[in-house]
């Protein structure tokens, strides 16, 4: 008898907190899923000794030699010119290359740098390998993450060229994680 | 055998009391009259998608799932309605969704809303109208009103050093609402 009374009164109390839980609260549960993609991102800023960028702490900026000639005249801030007498003469400016990246476990980056249309005059170079378009040049396989590398960018331009000559090309940069 | 039942049973009570009963202990009562007053006045929830807000999808009007989509620092987020912020060392996954209570008479004009997460996570914060969530349940509003969806603001803190390895997030947060 006392076993029954005993789990009548069990029975009532679970009954009672049960109401009570149900009836005078409500909830809800909303589930929420992500995925979080590792990425790396590349921006181009302007480096404190060479021309200023336009479009500088984006991924699509330009570079501005501005008016260049072999011997004399004035160069654009930030241009750095050599000769070889009687050949060619170089112009070349750093560029700030900063590679960032976000939920990956990667060390470092591979820069890789290719010219976008072929240029069959001048030579052009970065870090002070040659660049071209016909494959992918490896500028380096090491680069540290959230750093400004310069990397030189350098145009060398025939003494044959006709003044007045316009050269334009772009140099397409890819940074893949190691 | 005897005495263990009722003390089981007692935990038990204390435990529902402390996530779910109203914090006021001068209404709490036990009384048979005052639970059937309370059962007319039954709450429910319903979650909505909100106008300018990720698409709610499954489930039940109370048990919703909110896909937030592939997200990352430079690309953004791929789902409409998903803003991602960039931060220095973090980036920010938000969207917005309503949450609707609903009460079965006119006794009580307000509510009170907590939330939680159901599973810790320390890969990730987690903040509802800029309340950061734990498992503990967190006040979300005081008074929030019956019969009006309101928006919230979810907020998912990335820290870019997560890797490949802890980057799927699933969570679910948990709404408790006492009637005032």
């Amino acid at each position: 008898m006392k076993k029954l009374t005993l789990f009548a009164f069990v029975a009532a109390l679970m009954m009672i907190s049960s109401v009570a839980f149900a009836q005078t609260t409500a909830s809800g549960t909303l589930t929420v899923t992500a995925t979080v993609n590792g990425t790396i991102s590349l921006v181009f800023n302007s480096d404190p000794s060479g021309v200023a960028l336009s479009g500088t702490g984006t991924n699509a900026a330009t570079l501005a030699f501005g008016t260049v000639q072999a011997f004399g005249g004035a160069l654009t801030a930030g241009v750095t010119r050599s000769v070889i007498a009687g050949t060619s003469f170089t112009v070349s400016s750093p560029v700030d290359v900063f590679v960032d990246r976000s939920n990956v476990a990667s060390a470092n980056y591979t820069l890789n740098a290719q010219l976008n249309a072929a240029d069959a005059v001048n030579t052009w170079s970065v870090g002070g390998v040659p660049v071209t378009n016909a494959a992918a040049a490896t500028i380096t396989a090491t680069g540290a993450y959230t750093s400004n590398i310069p990397e030189t960018v350098a145009l060398t331009i025939p003494f044959t060229t006709a003044s007045g000559t316009n050269i334009s090309n772009a140099i397409n940069f890819t940074a893949t994680a190691n | 055998m005897r005495f263990v039942l009722p003390l089981l049973l007692f935990g038990s009570s204390l435990i529902t009391d402390g996530w779910a009963q109203r914090k006021s202990t001068a209404k709490r009562t036990s009384t048979a009259i005052a639970m059937k007053s309370e059962a007319q006045g039954a709450l429910s929830v319903s979650f909505l998608s909100a106008p300018d807000g990720a698409a709610l999808a499954g489930g039940t009007s109370a048990q919703r799932s909110l896909n937030l989509g592939t997200v990352s620092l430079a690309g953004g987020a791929q789902n409409a309605n998903v803003q991602v912020q960039k931060l220095p060392g973090r980036f920010v996954v938000s969207t917005r969704f309503g949450l609707s209570i609903e009460s079965g008479s006119q006794h009580a004009a307000s509510a009170t809303v907590l939330a939680a997460l159901a599973v810790p996570d320390p890969a990730y914060t987690f903040r509802l109208d800029g309340i950061t969530l734990e498992t503990v349940p967190q006040l979300l509003q005081g008074q929030a009103r019956i019969g009006t969806a309101l928006m919230h603001r979810l907020e998912i803190e990335v820290p870019t050093s997560l890797t490949e390895k802890n980057s799927q997030l699933h969570n679910a947060i948990i709404f408790q609402v006492i009637p005032n």
